[in-house]
């Protein structure tokens, strides 16, 4: 193919390199990009940079912040004594969706897996060990639903259960909003596995 | 009324550039000189249906050599009457295969099996009886994957499970308790997976027993008497409550080993299905008449047991199966063929088409050409 803009093939070659990005959505992007002011295209820029420059990890939970420690971890109103652990930083953003959790959390960075060569090591683990051991009264694992992330919780409970503490997991189960009958067999086995006593 | 593949488009795939079919009730006969292009239309069939190649080939080789994408058609009819239009898209280099159910994509190929079930019977299942043990492993995990989704997604998880666990053994150089620490959670996970697969197992060899006995006897007419077992790798009894537990506690008993091979040596992935012909092990004890209708047995007997277990009528391809068999074994199937439903036969042999013709009364002959197929004009 013969480019008349190497400065677009350029662009269109960055935004591919993004998660869930084709060429063709890459394609449009860039000639959005050109079609928009210079003062917009300023502001975006210095959008990313911004990013780059401003956002780092809580020192304590992980989490993706501007201020170390972050703002649920210094908020007056959150409970101390609870904390939820979760893989990645959206895992945070969708519980937090909820309004419903006033714990703490604790951000992983990842989940156990040897075929990706993703070890304890590689995991926000000790620091994890280490909040766990003050003062800290239940510890909620909200992994995510597939082999990796179960091969996580039980590693987890076990190194947690022995300090002591109430280690909890979220339950697996329908999604709210939908049939019985239209669920898919696992989903109802592993509900009724979770069945609680009324 | 009958679940049907009334219509069948193939594009791209080995030596077909395009070929389309109708499919009517009964005996489908593709009928060509070997190399014509007769198996890869059932390939497609058992593509659209499975998502799989029968003969356990990899996809890419299917795709035609100077094509970059297969694409297969099939239009199915429910016997309740609803259509279902399946685009089954396969790329040639490297990229992931696509499969549309009514222009819906499916997330997972898992979603496609057991809607359209299949019982396939080709020359190379012979192994069933005659080969490996992972031969016999994959016969029943077919059958069972078709009768229950939930066996499907174990096996699945299993199979991930046990590639991490592998990935773990090797990545450590030495046998430490850190390496049984880390080992531990994806031990439970493995167990917990491995005794639902192997109950699963074996309450199908219970429930399927009966059809391949009742075959053979009643159809094939054999004087044998056979018998299968299932054969764990591990003594562990899995049927115990607690058993999940005392599998996990053998694996981690038998880490040295597994550690020393690097590979994981208990578990359904090292299970066999022992068959047996008057006590003795059909692979060793055999004759090649006995295997024959001992396989047929078997594909004949997934077949009715499918269709009793199932909402829909299995759909069943029998590649190239007559040319080999003496003539009391090609009546008998022959017979077998009306109680069945929609069959596709290929077939090199110029007896056979007309034995067909003449034997059967729901029929649609095809001559496949060099990739090509149209209708094959009966003599008047």
């Amino acid at each position: 193919m013969l480019s008349t803009s190497p400065s677009l093939d350029a662009l269109v070659a960055r935004f591919s390199r993004l998660p869930g990005i084709g060429r063709k959505t890459a394609q449009r992007l860039a000639l959005h990009i050109l079609k928009l002011g210079t003062e917009e295209v300023r502001a975006m820029a210095q959008a990313l940079l911004d990013v780059k420059e401003n956002v780092r990890e809580c020192s304590i939970c992980r989490n993706i912040t501007e201020e170390d420690p972050c703002a649920i971890c210094t908020s007056p109103k959150r409970e101390r004594r609870l904390i939820c652990v979760v893989e990645e930083s959206t895992d945070v953003l969708a519980i937090e969706r909820t309004n419903e959790y006033k714990g703490l959390y604790h951000v992983l960075g990842g989940r156990l897996s040897p075929l990706e060569g993703v070890g304890p090591d590689d995991l926000h683990i000790q620091s994890l060990l280490d909040r766990a051991a003050q003062g800290v009264e239940e510890i909620i694992l909200a992994m995510n639903p597939n082999v990796e992330g179960e091969a996580t919780t039980l590693y987890l409970a076990r190194l947690l259960k022995p300090l002591g503490l109430r280690v909890t997991r979220i339950a697996r189960g329908l999604p709210v909003g939908t049939d019985l009958e239209y669920a898919d067999n696992d989903t109802i086995s592993r509900a009724l596995e979770g069945r609680i006593a009324l | 009324m009958i679940m049907l593949l009334t219509r069948l488009r193939l594009r791209n795939i080995r030596n077909h550039r395009y070929s389309e079919l109708e499919c009517p009730p009964g005996v489908i006969l593709l009928w060509g000189e070997n190399g014509a292009g007769k198996t890869s239309v059932l390939e497609a069939v058992a593509m659209l249906c499975t998502a799989q190649t029968f003969a356990a080939v990899p996809e890419r080789s299917v795709v035609s050599r100077d094509a970059s994408e297969m694409e297969l058609g099939g239009e199915f009819c429910t016997h309740r009457g609803v259509r279902h239009e399946v685009v089954y898209r396969f790329p040639r280099d490297g990229g992931r295969r696509k499969i549309e159910i009514d222009g819906a994509p499916l997330t997972s190929a898992a979603d496609l099996i057991g809607r359209f079930p299949l019982v396939t019977l080709s020359p190379d299942h012979g192994a069933v009886t005659a080969g490996s043990p992972a031969e016999r492993r994959r016969f029943l995990d077919i059958v069972v994957s078709q009768v229950s989704h939930a066996y499907l997604l174990d096996l699945i998880e299993f199979r991930r499970i046990l590639r991490h666990r592998n990935a773990l053994l090797a990545a450590h150089e030495k046998l430490t308790g850190r390496l049984r620490t880390e080992l531990e959670p994806w031990d439970r996970a493995f167990a917990a997976a491995a005794v639902r697969i192997v109950r699963r197992r074996r309450s199908f060899i219970d429930a399927y027993r009966p059809y391949f006995l009742a075959v053979m006897r009643d159809i094939v007419g054999a004087r044998e008497v056979p018998e299968f077992r299932y054969r764990q790798s591990v003594e562990t009894d899995l049927e115990r409550e607690k058993a999940a537990d005392d599998l996990a506690a053998e694996l981690a008993a038998r880490l040295p080993s597994d550690h020393a091979r690097r590979s994981t040596m208990i578990g359904p992935h090292r299970d066999d299905l022992e068959m047996l012909v008057n006590g003795m092990d059909v692979r060793t004890h055999a004759s090649r008449g006995q295997h024959k209708t001992l396989l047929i047995s078997l594909k004949a007997g997934e077949w009715f047991f499918l269709n009793d277990h199932l909402d829909e009528r299995p759909v069943f391809l029998l590649d190239d199966v007559f040319s080999e068999l003496d003539d009391d074994r090609f009546g008998n199937i022959l017979r077998l063929i009306p109680l069945l439903g929609q069959t596709f036969v290929t077939t090199a042999n110029r007896t056979v088409l007309d034995r067909i013709t003449h034997e059967t009364t729901e029929r649609a002959l095809y001559q496949v050409e060099a990739g090509t197929v149209h209708r094959y004009m009966e003599a008047a």
